[in-house]
């Protein structure tokens, strides 16, 4: 008891000194990590940014993992894969998959927030399907990744705009298609995440209709309209969290300091030159879509309920047959043991 | 006429070249009669353009490089497996009985559904891409074997029996030599489909790699990187391809009946 | 490859090889050697079946559906290449000058993966069953034409020669002599070919569906239901290796001539 007491105090310090950014070297003596190679996955979207600026920043290395590597993963199933197989530590998937995994059995935990990413996802259509109104949707085709975070949006927009979402003509494809699709009229609109919203209307021949939380139908133009509970979330499997609880630990400090470094405004133009150096995407691209993203460890209400909300789209596409509580595997002891302020509403889960 | 083995080498490379360069001509005129931009199908010149703007010589060797590494891993041994397998099964019914129903089963899997196994298998490092090779090439080389070995005219075997050949002398210098035919051509085809299989290999956690080059523009929306890795991908296989089949040609040339 | 006095022994000894791995596995599983996440144990694979027969997945699409609709596909698809790369394959390898001038076109083709072809597929084709037939065709018909190019070429020249010295030449020759001589490896090549048509299928159908066998993977794979990729690739392969056994009484129909285990040497 007075161990955790003393641990915590020492955290409380280091994360005030983590908050101004000054501390540059472990000050106290503190329980060295378990593992000290960590591997983490890794991608292409701004979601990364606090990945690249931790491992650029060598602050991995300060909290004693000597050796931190990435591994890339270009979409799909395969990073969680990885992760119930022991081969990464960390994965930052959008909220759906992980969980997907929990109620398949699949030992996993969420550790933190790392991005609310509602605005990056767009619902973008072609300009000469003329759409006005949410009903012109029923009219086109609607390329969607089955399975993607994303992909629980247009059921949230059928609820709010009172659309029969049985109605709608859903095409399933992976992003590149559907853009493929789209500028060869084979699907009339898409819904996806970014870069993708981005590079469809980059043709010029297609417009955006709505955002996760905002619309831009020509009838409520501007209106607040939430039908996006996207968030990039730290996953790790409870065997790793349970076997290296300090690891866990250091690992969550690099990475809220390394949220909020990026969150602050004065390093934005540092942070989109990282970005752009690491994924060589292009800068236009990034300072479209940056603002879109907003990296906040914070857990709250609002956390439990956009998992609840994305758990009652995987029950009611048939996915899904008994819903657990998103705190019951939300594990927010390493999040609180950097800042307890950032804890508002605690996990159940317990190593 | 069937001149299968004989075929003179200059020749037939120079038509094979001619063959080639039709196609490619075929391809970037339609891409630019057509209008098409290069979003929807890039010309082959736009294609090499967009790659030039997006990759260095460096870059562009390694990739080669670590593919090939990988399909040559798993072609060898599928390869080996194949053939062993395939000549073992072709002269002994029992393990054909055994070997061939479950062949049967498990080639008709997909390798995108062997990913989840050959990651628990055998991690994220270069052993599950090449497991994912493995299988490319496996199949059809087994089969082309035991089709080789079970196609082996019995009067060659008859008659090699009347002059006291039997046993291991008379699988390897009889059987064996004859089957040789099918077994290459197996080869080939199993080479083709390594190739083939390397986009999906590649996407388990890969860094480099022509698939790994597929699928990454993909991700980026690079459509003409994407179709210049695919070209890639295709040269490198003929390239590679034309060294097997004169390996081949020589070996089984050697040994073919008159 | 049945022996003709003991018929069983074809369905016993592969049941009794698979019988045997399955109990190894459940015992595996069930004295914790194996992870169930990663091997989910046979008995849950079989209540995984029940509910993929029974309720679906997702819930309304049951087993039937998806492996109809595959089979559809397959059986189009696969017809469509057979039938284009059969004829044009006998003619490329019956003249030498033509096999010179396809041979890097056709090892080109067989190099480019269902992957790849993904975003020009839905430009050519849109993203209806098109689409998905096309990409199941791409992948039998560079296998097939390959293999009967191979068989056209590899037909015995003593045979050519005999007939020759009979006075048969031409069509006459390619009709009487070499096709028939060709035929077995022409089956051999579509049971390749097949395969390659089941290999294709998750990435033919990740457009535009989620019906289907490959789609019924790629979505198992995308909610982390293990035991049902495990139970689809089953189902994949039991159906593959039926097509199979269907091809192999086929050409034991039709090339009654091909004896199997006469001449073995044990």
């Amino acid at each position: 008891m007075k161990r955790r007491k003393f641990i915590s105090g020492v955290a409380a310090g280091a994360s005030a000194a983590l908050a101004t950014g000054m501390w540059t070297r472990p000050v106290l003596a503190q329980a060295k990590p378990e593992v000290t190679r960590l591997t983490l996955a890794f991608g292409l979207d701004p979601v990364f940014v606090p990945h690249m600026v931790a491992m650029q920043k060598g602050w991995f290395k300060d909290a004693g993992f000597t050796e931190v590597s990435t591994k890339s993963f270009t979409g799909g199933a395969v990073a969680g894969e990885a992760l119930v197989a022991g081969e990464i530590a960390l994965w930052t998937p959008g909220n759906l998959p992980p969980i997907s995994m929990t109620h398949s059995g699949v030992p996993v935990v969420v550790l933190g927030t790392n991005a609310l990413a509602m605005s990056a996802d767009r619902l973008i259509a072609r300009k000469d399907a003329n759409v006005r109104a949410p009903e012109d949707l029923y009219r086109m085709r609607i390329g969607l990744l089955q399975g993607s975070t994303a992909s629980a949006d247009l059921y949230y927009l059928a609820k709010h705009y009172n659309l029969d979402d049985k109605r709608l003509q859903v095409v399933n494809m992976q992003p590149p298609e559907q853009l493929a699709a789209l500028n060869s009229n084979s699907v009339q609109a898409m819904l996806c995440w970014q870069p993708w919203g981005f590079n469809a209307q980059r043709s010029g021949n297609a417009e955006l209709i709505h955002t996760g939380l905002q619309s831009e139908f020509a009838a409520n133009k501007g209106k607040d309209a939430q039908i996006s509970y996207t968030r990039s979330l730290f996953v790790a499997s409870e065997e790793f969290v349970r076997k290296n609880p300090v690891a866990t630990r250091r690992m969550m400090e690099v990475l809220v300091r390394a949220q909020r470094y990026v969150a602050d405004p004065k390093n934005r133009s540092e942070m989109i030159t990282l970005f752009v150096n690491e994924t060589k995407q292009d800068r236009a691209l990034a300072d479209a879509i940056w603002d879109q993203y907003t990296f906040d460890p914070t857990f709250d209400d609002r956390y439990v309920r956009d998992m609840e909300r994305l758990t009652e789209y995987l029950v009611a596409s048939g996915r899904l047959k008994s819903p657990r509580h998103p705190l019951d595997y939300t594990f927010t002891d390493p999040v609180a043991a950097v800042d307890s302020s950032l804890v508002k509403v605690p996990g159940r889960f317990k190593a | 006429m069937t001149a299968s083995i004989a075929a003179a080498g200059p020749s037939r490379r120079l038509l094979g070249l001619i063959g080639a360069s039709c196609i490619v001509i075929l391809w970037e005129a339609s891409a630019r009669l057509l209008g098409a931009d290069a979003q929807v199908l890039p010309a082959p010149t736009q294609a090499i353009a967009a790659a030039w703007r997006n990759l260095s010589a460096a870059e562009l060797a390694q990739h080669i490089g670590w593919s090939l590494w990988r399909i040559l891993a798993g072609f060898a041994l599928g390869g080996l497996a194949g053939v062993t397998l395939g000549v073992a099964s072709g002269w002994y019914a029992w393990l054909a009985r055994l070997v061939r129903p479950l062949v049967e089963m498990l080639r008709p899997i997909p390798p995108l559904a062997w990913i989840p196994l050959a990651i628990v298998w055998f991690g994220l490092g270069e052993p599950s891409k090449i497991f994912v090779i493995f299988l490319g090439a496996f199949f059809p080389i087994f089969t082309n074997a035991w089709r080789g070995m079970v196609s082996v005219p019995p009067v060659l075997l008859a008659a090699a029996r009347t002059m006291d050949v039997d046993g291991p002398a008379l699988l390897f210098k009889v059987a064996l030599p004859a089957a040789l035919p099918d077994i290459s051509t197996g080869l080939r085809v199993g080479f083709g489909l390594s190739f083939g299989i390397l986009v999906a290999a590649e996407l388990i956690a890969a860094e480099r790699g022509m698939g790994y080059l597929v699928m990454q523009s993909r991700q980026l929306g690079q459509l003409g990187v994407a179709v210049f890795a695919i070209l890639l991908i295709g040269i490198v296989t003929l390239v590679a391809d034309s060294a097997l089949a004169a390996l081949l040609r020589r070996w089984v040339g050697r040994r073919m009946p008159a | 490859m049945s022996s003709t006095r003991y018929p069983w022994r074809d369905w016993a000894y592969p049941l009794i090889v698979i019988g045997a791995v399955l109990a190894c596995w459940q015992a595996a599983v069930m004295a914790g050697w194996l992870r169930p996440i990663s091997f989910p144990p046979p008995s849950k694979l079989a209540a995984t079946f029940r509910e993929i027969v029974t309720e679906g997945y997702p819930e309304g699409i049951g087993l039937a559906t998806h492996v109809t609709i595959t089979l559809q596909r397959i059986v189009l698809g696969y017809s469509a290449a057979l039938a284009l790369a059969i004829p044009l394959g006998l003619v490329i390898g019956w003249k030498p000058t033509l096999d010179a001038l396809t041979d890097p076109v056709i090892a080109f083709g067989r190099s480019v993966a269902t992957l790849s072809l993904l975003p020009l597929t839905v430009v050519w084709f849109g993203t209806g069953e098109g689409a998905k037939i096309f990409l199941i065709g791409y992948g039998c018909f560079w296998v097939m034409i390959s293999n009967v190019i191979a068989a056209i070429k590899n037909v015995d020249p003593v045979l050519v020669k005999a007939a020759r010295t009979m006075d048969v030449s031409g069509a006459a020759l390619f009709r009487r002599v070499a096709l028939p001589a060709a035929l077995p490896r022409i089956f051999a090549g579509a049971r390749v070919a097949l395969g390659v048509g089941f290999m294709v299928i998750v990435g033919a159908e990740m457009i535009g569906t989620i019906r289907g066998l490959g789609a019924l993977i790629m979505e198992a794979r995308t909610f982390y239901r293990t035991d049902i990729t495990m139970v689809g690739m089953a189902v994949i392969g039991a159906i593959g290796f039926a097509m199979a056994m269907g091809l192999q009484r086929l050409e034991a129909v039709l090339m009654p001539w091909q004896g199997r285990e006469a001449r073995r040497a044990t």
